[in-house]
Protein backbone atom coordinates (compact mmCIF):
# COMPACT_ATOMS: atom_id res chain seq x y z
CA UNK A 1 0.00 0.00 0.00
CA UNK A 2 1.40 3.47 -0.92
CA UNK A 3 2.24 5.36 2.43
CA UNK A 4 0.65 8.62 3.73
CA UNK A 5 2.94 11.52 1.27
CA UNK A 6 2.08 13.29 4.03
CA UNK A 7 4.48 16.64 3.88
CA UNK A 8 3.79 17.05 -0.16
CA UNK A 9 0.07 16.44 0.41
CA UNK A 10 0.23 19.12 3.54
CA UNK A 11 1.85 21.56 0.91
CA UNK A 12 -0.66 20.75 -1.96
CA UNK A 13 -3.66 21.07 0.35
CA UNK A 14 -2.01 24.35 1.42
CA UNK A 15 -1.66 25.40 -1.98
CA UNK A 16 -5.37 24.21 -2.79
CA UNK A 17 -7.28 26.22 0.04
CA UNK A 18 -5.46 29.55 -1.89
CA UNK A 19 -7.17 28.07 -5.32
CA UNK A 20 -4.10 26.03 -7.03
CA UNK A 21 -5.01 24.00 -9.27
CA UNK A 22 -1.79 22.49 -10.38
CA UNK A 23 -1.32 21.77 -6.85
CA UNK A 24 -4.65 20.40 -6.87
CA UNK A 25 -4.18 17.96 -10.03
CA UNK A 26 -0.86 16.98 -7.93
CA UNK A 27 -2.48 16.18 -5.13
CA UNK A 28 -5.67 14.32 -6.96
CA UNK A 29 -3.36 11.92 -8.56
CA UNK A 30 -1.34 11.54 -5.39
CA UNK A 31 -4.44 10.62 -3.45
CA UNK A 32 -5.63 8.30 -6.26
CA UNK A 33 -2.93 5.98 -6.01
CA UNK A 34 -3.58 5.77 -1.91
CA UNK A 35 -7.44 5.29 -1.72
CA UNK A 36 -6.46 2.82 -4.85
CA UNK A 37 -4.87 0.91 -2.22
CA UNK A 38 -6.72 1.52 0.75
CA UNK A 39 -10.70 0.48 -0.74
CA UNK A 40 -8.50 -2.81 -2.64
CA UNK A 41 -8.47 -3.87 0.99
CA UNK A 42 -11.41 -3.68 2.17
CA UNK A 43 -14.06 -4.09 -0.79
CA UNK A 44 -14.58 -5.92 -4.06
CA UNK A 45 -12.25 -4.43 -6.86
CA UNK A 46 -15.39 -3.71 -8.90
CA UNK A 47 -16.79 -0.98 -6.97
CA UNK A 48 -13.13 0.68 -6.12
CA UNK A 49 -13.23 3.08 -8.53
CA UNK A 50 -16.98 4.47 -7.64
CA UNK A 51 -15.39 4.51 -3.83
CA UNK A 52 -12.68 6.45 -5.06
CA UNK A 53 -14.73 9.09 -7.10
CA UNK A 54 -16.70 9.77 -4.23
CA UNK A 55 -13.83 10.56 -2.11
CA UNK A 56 -12.41 12.68 -4.16
CA UNK A 57 -15.86 14.44 -4.36
CA UNK A 58 -16.03 14.63 -0.58
CA UNK A 59 -12.94 16.56 -0.13
CA UNK A 60 -13.99 18.91 -2.93
CA UNK A 61 -17.34 19.33 -1.24
CA UNK A 62 -15.78 19.53 2.06
CA UNK A 63 -12.21 20.78 2.12
CA UNK A 64 -13.69 24.16 4.11
CA UNK A 65 -13.31 21.12 7.17
CA UNK A 66 -9.57 20.72 6.83
CA UNK A 67 -7.72 22.18 9.93
CA UNK A 68 -4.81 23.48 8.65
CA UNK A 69 -3.13 23.02 12.20
CA UNK A 70 -3.34 19.32 11.44
CA UNK A 71 -1.79 16.95 8.81
CA UNK A 72 -3.65 16.41 5.79
CA UNK A 73 -3.48 12.74 5.97
CA UNK A 74 -5.44 11.89 8.57
CA UNK A 75 -8.26 14.15 7.55
CA UNK A 76 -8.28 12.46 3.91
CA UNK A 77 -8.26 8.91 5.91
CA UNK A 78 -11.18 9.74 7.96
CA UNK A 79 -13.31 10.97 4.72
CA UNK A 80 -12.32 7.36 3.14
CA UNK A 81 -13.23 5.40 6.13
CA UNK A 82 -16.51 7.87 5.82
CA UNK A 83 -17.23 7.03 2.69
CA UNK A 84 -16.20 2.86 3.53
CA UNK A 85 -18.53 3.51 6.06
CA UNK A 86 -21.71 4.39 3.96
CA UNK A 87 -21.07 2.26 1.48
CA UNK A 88 -21.04 -1.05 3.64
CA UNK A 89 -24.04 0.40 5.49
CA UNK A 90 -25.82 0.10 2.19
CA UNK A 91 -24.22 -3.16 1.62
CA UNK A 92 -25.74 -4.83 4.81
CA UNK A 93 -28.72 -3.59 4.12
CA UNK A 94 -29.16 -4.81 0.44
CA UNK A 95 -27.64 -7.98 2.33
CA UNK A 96 -29.92 -8.78 4.90
CA UNK A 97 -33.41 -7.26 2.78
CA UNK A 98 -32.45 -7.84 -0.89
CA UNK A 99 -30.84 -11.62 -0.54
CA UNK A 100 -33.96 -13.08 0.89
CA UNK A 101 -33.74 -17.11 0.94
CA UNK A 102 -36.88 -17.28 -0.65
CA UNK A 103 -35.76 -15.74 -3.60
CA UNK A 104 -32.65 -17.07 -4.60
CA UNK A 105 -30.62 -14.05 -6.28
CA UNK A 106 -30.09 -14.14 -9.82
CA UNK A 107 -26.16 -13.34 -8.83
CA UNK A 108 -26.23 -9.96 -10.43
CA UNK A 109 -22.82 -7.94 -9.98
CA UNK A 110 -24.00 -6.26 -7.00
CA UNK A 111 -24.92 -9.27 -5.14
CA UNK A 112 -21.51 -10.61 -6.09
CA UNK A 113 -19.67 -6.91 -5.04
CA UNK A 114 -21.91 -7.48 -1.45
CA UNK A 115 -21.31 -10.69 -0.86
CA UNK A 116 -17.58 -10.36 -1.17
CA UNK A 117 -17.88 -6.96 1.14
CA UNK A 118 -19.49 -8.86 3.46
CA UNK A 119 -17.58 -11.72 3.27
CA UNK A 120 -14.30 -9.31 4.73
CA UNK A 121 -16.51 -8.33 7.48
CA UNK A 122 -17.17 -11.84 9.06
CA UNK A 123 -14.06 -11.72 11.08
CA UNK A 124 -15.67 -9.14 13.02
CA UNK A 125 -18.67 -10.89 14.86
CA UNK A 126 -18.19 -14.16 16.77
CA UNK A 127 -18.00 -17.04 14.52
CA UNK A 128 -21.19 -18.85 15.54
CA UNK A 129 -22.63 -16.04 13.99
CA UNK A 130 -20.36 -15.36 11.14
CA UNK A 131 -20.97 -19.13 10.13
CA UNK A 132 -24.94 -18.90 9.89
CA UNK A 133 -24.87 -15.40 8.16
CA UNK A 134 -22.08 -17.21 5.48
CA UNK A 135 -24.80 -19.96 5.32
CA UNK A 136 -28.02 -18.05 4.79
CA UNK A 137 -26.57 -14.94 3.11
CA UNK A 138 -23.22 -15.90 1.25
CA UNK A 139 -24.09 -19.46 0.07
CA UNK A 140 -28.38 -18.62 0.15
CA UNK A 141 -28.97 -22.10 2.09
CA UNK A 142 -32.65 -21.84 3.00
CA UNK A 143 -33.18 -21.56 7.14
CA UNK A 144 -34.25 -25.15 7.32
CA UNK A 145 -31.42 -25.97 5.91
CA UNK A 146 -29.11 -23.91 7.75
CA UNK A 147 -31.52 -25.29 10.87
CA UNK A 148 -30.38 -28.63 10.48
CA UNK A 149 -27.02 -28.10 9.63
CA UNK A 150 -26.22 -26.43 12.56
CA UNK A 151 -28.55 -27.63 14.83
CA UNK A 152 -30.12 -24.35 16.00
CA UNK A 153 -33.65 -23.88 15.63
CA UNK A 154 -35.17 -22.01 12.20
CA UNK A 155 -36.27 -18.65 14.09
CA UNK A 156 -33.18 -18.72 16.45
CA UNK A 157 -30.92 -18.69 12.68
CA UNK A 158 -33.19 -15.67 11.71
CA UNK A 159 -32.25 -14.00 15.04
CA UNK A 160 -28.72 -14.97 14.59
CA UNK A 161 -28.65 -13.20 11.27
CA UNK A 162 -29.97 -9.76 12.13
CA UNK A 163 -28.17 -9.61 15.48
CA UNK A 164 -25.08 -10.49 13.33
CA UNK A 165 -25.66 -8.17 10.48
CA UNK A 166 -26.45 -5.48 13.54
CA UNK A 167 -22.92 -5.96 14.92
CA UNK A 168 -21.61 -6.11 11.89
CA UNK A 169 -22.29 -2.68 11.40
CA UNK A 170 -21.15 -1.51 14.72
CA UNK A 171 -18.27 -3.55 14.04
CA UNK A 172 -17.29 -1.41 10.91
CA UNK A 173 -18.04 1.79 12.80
CA UNK A 174 -15.42 1.29 15.33
CA UNK A 175 -12.87 -0.26 13.03
CA UNK A 176 -10.08 2.35 13.16
CA UNK A 177 -7.70 3.29 10.16
CA UNK A 178 -4.56 0.79 9.96
CA UNK B 1 -13.44 8.41 -15.51
CA UNK B 2 -11.80 8.96 -12.67
CA UNK B 3 -9.22 11.34 -14.80
CA UNK B 4 -11.93 13.24 -16.40
CA UNK B 5 -13.42 13.53 -13.00
CA UNK B 6 -9.80 14.63 -11.40
CA UNK B 7 -9.90 17.36 -14.30
CA UNK B 8 -13.07 18.46 -13.62
CA UNK B 9 -12.49 18.83 -10.00
CA UNK B 10 -9.44 20.44 -11.05
CA UNK B 11 -11.42 23.46 -13.29
CA UNK B 12 -13.79 23.92 -10.54
CA UNK B 13 -11.66 24.85 -8.24
CA UNK B 14 -11.84 27.87 -6.28
CA UNK B 15 -10.47 29.24 -2.84
CA UNK B 16 -12.40 28.96 -0.41
CA UNK B 17 -12.71 30.23 3.96
CA UNK B 18 -12.29 27.17 6.11
CA UNK B 19 -14.18 26.86 9.12
CA UNK B 20 -12.48 28.93 11.80
CA UNK B 21 -13.33 28.00 14.97
CA UNK B 22 -13.31 31.53 16.15
CA UNK B 23 -15.56 32.85 13.78
CA UNK B 24 -18.19 30.27 15.31
CA UNK B 25 -17.99 31.79 18.28
CA UNK B 26 -18.18 35.32 17.24
CA UNK B 27 -21.17 34.52 14.99
CA UNK B 28 -22.86 33.07 18.00
CA UNK B 29 -21.49 36.07 20.70
CA UNK B 30 -23.24 38.02 17.89
CA UNK B 31 -26.57 36.50 17.75
CA UNK B 32 -26.43 36.16 21.91
CA UNK B 33 -26.08 39.94 22.03
CA UNK B 34 -28.71 40.40 19.16
CA UNK B 35 -31.33 38.49 20.68
CA UNK B 36 -30.75 39.24 24.15
CA UNK B 37 -31.03 43.47 22.94
CA UNK B 38 -34.16 42.91 21.09
CA UNK B 39 -35.64 40.91 24.72
CA UNK B 40 -34.33 43.95 26.41
CA UNK B 41 -35.71 46.41 24.13
CA UNK B 42 -39.37 45.06 23.34
CA UNK B 43 -39.85 43.65 27.08
CA UNK B 44 -37.20 44.87 29.17
CA UNK B 45 -35.33 43.36 32.20
CA UNK B 46 -37.30 42.09 34.75
CA UNK B 47 -39.38 43.79 36.78
CA UNK B 48 -38.26 42.62 40.11
CA UNK B 49 -34.69 43.30 39.08
CA UNK B 50 -33.21 44.88 42.59
CA UNK B 51 -34.62 41.61 44.79
CA UNK B 52 -32.64 39.60 41.40
CA UNK B 53 -29.57 41.43 42.14
CA UNK B 54 -29.59 40.87 45.95
CA UNK B 55 -30.76 36.92 45.65
CA UNK B 56 -28.32 36.42 42.63
CA UNK B 57 -31.68 34.84 40.33
CA UNK B 58 -30.42 37.71 37.63
CA UNK B 59 -26.90 35.55 37.55
CA UNK B 60 -27.84 32.10 38.24
CA UNK B 61 -31.09 31.69 35.99
CA UNK B 62 -29.18 32.89 32.48
CA UNK B 63 -26.16 31.89 34.12
CA UNK B 64 -26.98 28.27 33.67
CA UNK B 65 -28.39 28.48 30.07
CA UNK B 66 -25.09 30.44 29.21
CA UNK B 67 -23.07 27.75 30.91
CA UNK B 68 -24.62 24.97 28.36
CA UNK B 69 -24.59 27.45 25.56
CA UNK B 70 -21.10 27.64 26.09
CA UNK B 71 -20.50 24.17 26.43
CA UNK B 72 -22.73 23.03 23.61
CA UNK B 73 -20.27 25.52 21.10
CA UNK B 74 -17.36 23.83 22.73
CA UNK B 75 -18.75 20.65 21.43
CA UNK B 76 -20.30 21.55 18.22
CA UNK B 77 -16.49 22.69 16.67
CA UNK B 78 -15.39 19.37 18.42
CA UNK B 79 -17.76 17.49 15.99
CA UNK B 80 -17.51 19.63 12.55
CA UNK B 81 -15.01 17.84 11.20
CA UNK B 82 -14.31 14.69 9.87
CA UNK B 83 -11.78 14.00 12.89
CA UNK B 84 -13.80 14.26 16.17
CA UNK B 85 -11.39 14.64 18.68
CA UNK B 86 -13.92 15.48 22.00
CA UNK B 87 -12.02 17.39 24.67
CA UNK B 88 -13.67 16.11 27.94
CA UNK B 89 -12.86 19.49 29.52
CA UNK B 90 -15.30 20.56 26.97
CA UNK B 91 -18.24 19.14 29.17
CA UNK B 92 -17.07 21.38 32.29
CA UNK B 93 -19.56 24.58 31.73
CA UNK B 94 -22.38 22.01 31.12
CA UNK B 95 -21.58 20.38 34.50
CA UNK B 96 -21.52 23.69 35.88
CA UNK B 97 -25.22 24.08 34.44
CA UNK B 98 -26.50 20.96 36.49
CA UNK B 99 -24.25 22.16 39.01
CA UNK B 100 -25.73 25.15 39.63
CA UNK B 101 -29.81 23.89 38.84
CA UNK B 102 -28.86 20.88 41.41
CA UNK B 103 -27.74 23.70 44.16
CA UNK B 104 -31.62 25.21 43.33
CA UNK B 105 -33.40 22.22 43.36
CA UNK B 106 -32.11 22.12 47.22
CA UNK B 107 -32.57 25.51 47.98
CA UNK B 108 -36.22 25.65 47.17
CA UNK B 109 -36.71 21.85 47.68
CA UNK B 110 -38.86 23.28 50.79
CA UNK B 111 -41.36 25.14 48.66
CA UNK B 112 -42.01 21.85 46.58
CA UNK B 113 -44.84 20.49 48.37
CA UNK B 114 -46.14 23.72 48.30
CA UNK B 115 -48.65 24.51 46.19
CA UNK B 116 -47.07 27.59 44.76
CA UNK B 117 -44.88 25.34 42.77
CA UNK B 118 -47.74 23.71 40.77
CA UNK B 119 -49.67 27.28 40.71
CA UNK B 120 -46.52 28.87 38.97
CA UNK B 121 -46.86 26.71 35.85
CA UNK B 122 -49.98 27.85 35.14
CA UNK B 123 -48.59 31.29 34.77
CA UNK B 124 -50.34 32.72 31.10
CA UNK B 125 -47.21 34.63 30.45
CA UNK B 126 -45.51 31.24 30.02
CA UNK B 127 -46.50 31.38 26.36
CA UNK B 128 -43.78 34.79 26.23
CA UNK B 129 -41.21 32.06 27.66
CA UNK B 130 -42.08 29.02 24.43
CA UNK B 131 -42.51 31.89 21.73
CA UNK B 132 -38.94 33.68 22.93
CA UNK B 133 -36.85 30.31 23.15
CA UNK B 134 -38.59 28.91 20.09
CA UNK B 135 -39.19 31.74 17.93
CA UNK B 136 -35.95 32.99 18.49
CA UNK B 137 -33.73 30.01 18.88
CA UNK B 138 -35.97 28.53 15.84
CA UNK B 139 -34.31 32.38 13.67
CA UNK B 140 -30.86 31.50 15.08
CA UNK B 141 -30.48 28.19 14.03
CA UNK B 142 -31.52 29.30 10.52
CA UNK B 143 -29.13 31.25 10.43
CA UNK B 144 -26.63 29.51 12.13
CA UNK B 145 -26.95 26.26 9.81
CA UNK B 146 -26.05 28.68 6.90
CA UNK B 147 -22.84 29.96 8.00
CA UNK B 148 -21.52 26.78 9.85
CA UNK B 149 -23.69 23.57 9.87
CA UNK B 150 -24.46 23.04 6.43
CA UNK B 151 -20.38 23.17 5.93
CA UNK B 152 -19.72 21.13 8.18
CA UNK B 153 -18.21 17.30 7.71
CA UNK B 154 -19.14 15.18 10.57
CA UNK B 155 -18.69 11.79 11.56
CA UNK B 156 -22.27 12.05 13.50
CA UNK B 157 -24.07 14.08 12.09
CA UNK B 158 -27.40 14.01 14.42
CA UNK B 159 -25.26 14.55 17.77
CA UNK B 160 -24.32 17.52 15.80
CA UNK B 161 -27.65 18.46 14.74
CA UNK B 162 -29.09 17.65 17.75
CA UNK B 163 -26.41 19.89 19.92
CA UNK B 164 -27.22 23.12 16.72
CA UNK B 165 -30.62 22.77 18.68
CA UNK B 166 -29.13 22.50 22.06
CA UNK B 167 -27.02 25.38 20.98
CA UNK B 168 -29.59 28.26 19.58
CA UNK B 169 -32.19 26.90 22.69
CA UNK B 170 -29.95 27.68 25.38
CA UNK B 171 -29.20 30.80 23.54
CA UNK B 172 -32.47 31.90 23.34
CA UNK B 173 -33.20 30.81 27.06
CA UNK B 174 -30.23 33.06 28.13
CA UNK B 175 -31.78 36.23 26.36
CA UNK B 176 -35.43 35.79 27.52
CA UNK B 177 -34.44 34.60 31.58
CA UNK B 178 -32.79 38.63 31.51
CA UNK B 179 -36.10 39.44 31.33
CA UNK B 180 -38.40 36.40 33.24
CA UNK B 181 -39.11 36.56 36.78
CA UNK B 182 -39.61 33.09 37.31
CA UNK B 183 -36.79 31.53 39.07
CA UNK B 184 -38.86 28.08 40.48
CA UNK B 185 -36.65 25.43 39.26
CA UNK B 186 -40.60 23.45 38.32
CA UNK B 187 -41.05 26.59 36.06
CA UNK B 188 -37.27 26.67 34.25
CA UNK B 189 -37.61 23.09 34.19
CA UNK B 190 -40.92 23.00 32.52
CA UNK B 191 -40.98 26.27 30.14
CA UNK B 192 -36.98 26.20 29.69
CA UNK B 193 -36.43 23.11 29.43
CA UNK B 194 -39.27 21.57 27.05
CA UNK B 195 -38.59 24.47 23.81
CA UNK B 196 -34.80 23.64 24.32
CA UNK B 197 -35.64 19.50 24.52
CA UNK B 198 -38.10 20.14 21.40
CA UNK B 199 -35.30 22.51 19.69
CA UNK B 200 -32.47 19.61 20.50
CA UNK B 201 -35.47 17.26 18.78
CA UNK B 202 -35.38 19.01 15.85
CA UNK B 203 -32.10 19.84 14.94
CA UNK B 204 -31.50 16.19 15.28
CA UNK B 205 -34.25 15.40 12.74
CA UNK B 206 -32.89 18.05 10.60
CA UNK B 207 -29.34 16.65 10.74
CA UNK B 208 -30.42 13.52 9.31
CA UNK B 209 -31.22 14.68 5.84
CA UNK B 210 -29.28 18.08 5.71
CA UNK B 211 -26.14 17.16 7.80
CA UNK B 212 -24.93 14.07 5.40
CA UNK B 213 -22.34 14.20 3.26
Amino acid sequence: MPNYNSQKWDEWIRAVLKGDQNAYRLLLTSLRLWLTAYFTKRVHSNVVEDLIQDTLLTLHAKRQTFDSRYSFGPWIAAVARHRWIDHMRATLKYVETQLEDDYPSQETERDICAKHDVKILLKLIPSPQAEVIELVKLKEFSIEEVSKQTGHSPSSVKVMVHRGMKKMMAAVEKVQDD
Amino acid sequence: MTDQLIERLVADLKPRDLLIDSRLWVHCTICLIVLAGAVLAIMGLRVDYPNALENGAIFWKPGIFLACWIGSIFLILDFSRPITKINKWHFTPILLAISIFLWQIIVQAPFFLTSDATISLHDPNAIYCLSVIIGGGGMTMAISWKFWFAKTASPKPSILGALAGFSVGCLAATAYALHCDKDGVLYIFVYYGLPILALTAFGSFLSKRLLRW
